[in-house]
């Protein structure tokens, strides 16, 4: 098992999306902070003219420019910028191209023939793939980190980290929630054996389309026995984005997001099993 | 007999209703070289699938190394494979792809790597692509990864097929040391039955999925009787009466060409017979019958073999 787990990453290294989808990843946070930068500098020119044309400012408005204002001198925090990334579906979504690609490379090359009769079982090679994605999944968060850290130094006068194990906390959550994410990608590489049909799963999966389904199917059910399910709340992206970095009215409990993620991994796991077992290697 | 490496008892494999191998009984020695002789679509390479652990039987039953059933999985790795076209990535060179497959085996060591790609004569491809490797180069990479591990049978599927003449003989010569240098069992197929007869000791024939015969090289040689064969204008109307004549069994193979089974022996009695009689013997020939006419016959006469 462990050898097999030394060559998903040996592989994995030598694959160019390892260089290519941290690239594209680190380019949105640097899109992400200087729209932030971008941001702050049109509150300070805000607050700049209307203390210079010394306009009469309902007390509403004021209230809101000095509450955006008021950051401004303030240093960024940090944690809790790359944190609320991490519900964005930014993260997902790269990390659904990476299990695509890494999924399905072995089927893709035939590679699984050379070493597919010659494990004792063939589940550990789902096992080993599984343990890959979780190394590029942590590799994926502590570039975005470093990244996210360096620009907000150089965009920012200067940067805080506030709250530390709010962050690890929280952060732990999601990359548990991200990677039953994988895990459910990496299923449908493994039972579709298809690279195409694995990446359009992924991207369904990642940018919300089968919210839509579900509520449609809301209302279905709703139309006819009159009841009200709410099936979008048990789908896996819509409690990844809904778990937000701080508690607000619409978000999900950490114990309800890992119930149904955890839920959603198990069962993509055991059929991942399945299938890598008792399909045939073509 | 032999010590038996690989046995199957009545094989099966079916998909739907369509029976790819059909109760297959087949038996391999150990230190031999099994020439697995079909047309396209037989079974053969869903048979090998089935031996390497790649696809699952319907039915039957396959012992391997003296295992069996949920036993197998402890002699897989005993078994090296080149089924159809090398599981290679083109992306990587031929020592990356070997890298990885010596680390799934847990015998990666850079020494070993390079001793087996000298082997298969790959040690000096350096930096090159796999994914631009002629198909012999791809052909001995996909050999030397199923060496990996020290294997005591490998089963290889078409390994010479789409290669041009000197990759044949390449290739030929590389599982020929195989065989006799390193004592690896060997399992192969192949359409080009010439090839196989030169290297191959046991020989297993199979026809839309069942194995219709098995039999030694030896065995072979004594079925394939020489014969001879006979030019001769208007051969049907006018030789054929003296050979009738003469008690001799022969075989009208078009107008002007005649086979005479065996009778070797009796080769100028027959040509000055046909002579006398004015018949313009053009050739008279003395041959022997190939691998490739005896499996046509068995078969019935398949020429894509």
């Amino acid at each position: 098992m462990l050898n097999l787990i030394r060559m998903d990453i040996a592989r994995m290294r030598r694959m160019k999306a390892l260089f290519w989808i941290p690239f594209l990843f680190c380019a949105i946070i640097f899109l992400e902070v200087y729209s932030t930068k971008a941001m702050y500098n049109r509150m300070n020119d805000i607050r700049e003219v209307a203390s210079s044309m010394d306009i009469e400012l309902d007390e509403a408005t004021a209230d809101q420019i000095q509450s955006m204002t008021d950051k401004l001198d303030m240093k960024i925090d940090v944690l809790e910028g790359y944190g609320s990334l991490m519900p964005a579906n930014v993260f997902a979504l790269y990390l659904a191209i990476f299990t695509v690609l890494f999924s399905c490379a072995d089927f893709a090359s035939g590679f699984i023939k050379t070493i597919g009769g010659q494990v004792k079982r063939r589940t550990q090679l789902v096992a080993s793939k599984l343990v890959g994605l979780f190394v590029f999944e942590i590799f994926l968060f502590v570039v975005g980190f470093a990244v996210y850290t360096l620009l907000c130094i150089i965009f920012f006068d200067g940067v805080t980290f506030n709250d530390p194990s709010h962050f690890l906390g929280y952060t732990g959550v999601q990359m548990i929630l991200h990677f039953c994410l994988m895990c459910f990608c990496s299923m449908i590489c493994i039972v579709a054996r298809n690279s195409l049909v694995g990446m359009v799963f992924a991207m369904v999966t990642v940018l919300g389309f089968f919210n839509l389904l579900a509520i449609l199917i809301d209302k279905l059910v709703f139309a006819v026995f009159e009841k009200v399910v709410h099936v979008e709340e048990y789908l896996l992206m819509d409690n990844i984005t809904r778990l937000n970095y701080y508690h607000v009215s619409d978000s999900v409990s950490a114990s309800t997001a890992l119930t149904i993620c955890g839920v959603t991994a198990v069962i993509s796991i055991v059929l991942s099993c399945i299938s890598m077992e008792k399909k045939d290697v073509i | 007999m032999a010590e038996l490496l690989l046995q199957t008892e009545r094989l099966t494999k079916q998909y739907r209703r369509f029976k790819a191998v059909n109760e297959v009984s087949m038996h391999l020695e150990k230190g031999s070289i099994y020439g697995f002789i079909g047309k396209n679509g037989a079974g053969k390479t869903t048979f090998m699938k089935m031996i390497t652990g790649l696809a699952n039987p319907t039915s039957g039953s396959i012992t391997l190394f003296g295992e069996t059933g949920t036993g197998l999985a402890k002699v897989r790795g005993k078994v090296g494979a080149l089924i159809e076209a090398p599981g290679i990535y083109p992306t990587m060179t031929a020592y990356d792809n070997m890298k990885l497959k010596t680390l799934a085996m847990g015998r990666y060591d850079k020494n070993y790597i390079m001793d087996l790609l000298t082997l298969v004569g790959l040690a000096d491809t350096g930096k090159k692509k796999a994914g631009k490797f002629s198909l012999g180069m791809r052909q001995r990479l996909g050999i030397a990864l199923a060496l990996v591990g020290e294997p005591e049978l490998m089963v290889l599927d078409e390994p010479i097929n789409g290669l041009d003449p000197q990759g044949i003989v390449e290739v030929r010569d590389t599982i020929h040391r195989l065989a006799t240098e390193r004592g690896i069992t060997i399992l192969i197929s192949s359409h080009i039955l010439d090839e196989l007869s030169r290297i191959a000791t046991h020989y297993g024939i199979i026809n839309n999925g069942e194995l219709i015969q098995e039999l030694s090289a030896e065995e072979l040689r004594n079925r394939c009787s020489d014969r001879l064969e006979i030019t001769v204008y208007n051969a049907s109307q006018q030789a054929a009466p003296i050979l009738e004549k003469m008690g001799v069994p022969f075989q009208i193979v078009n107008e002007s060409l005649i086979h005479v089974n065996g009778q070797t022996e009796r080769s100028a009695e027959i040509n000055t017979a046909l002579v006398t009689s004015g018949l313009a013997v053009s050739e008279l020939a003395v041959k022997g019958e190939a691998l490739e006419d005896y499996y046509l016959n068995l078969t019935g006469g398949a020429r894509n073999a």
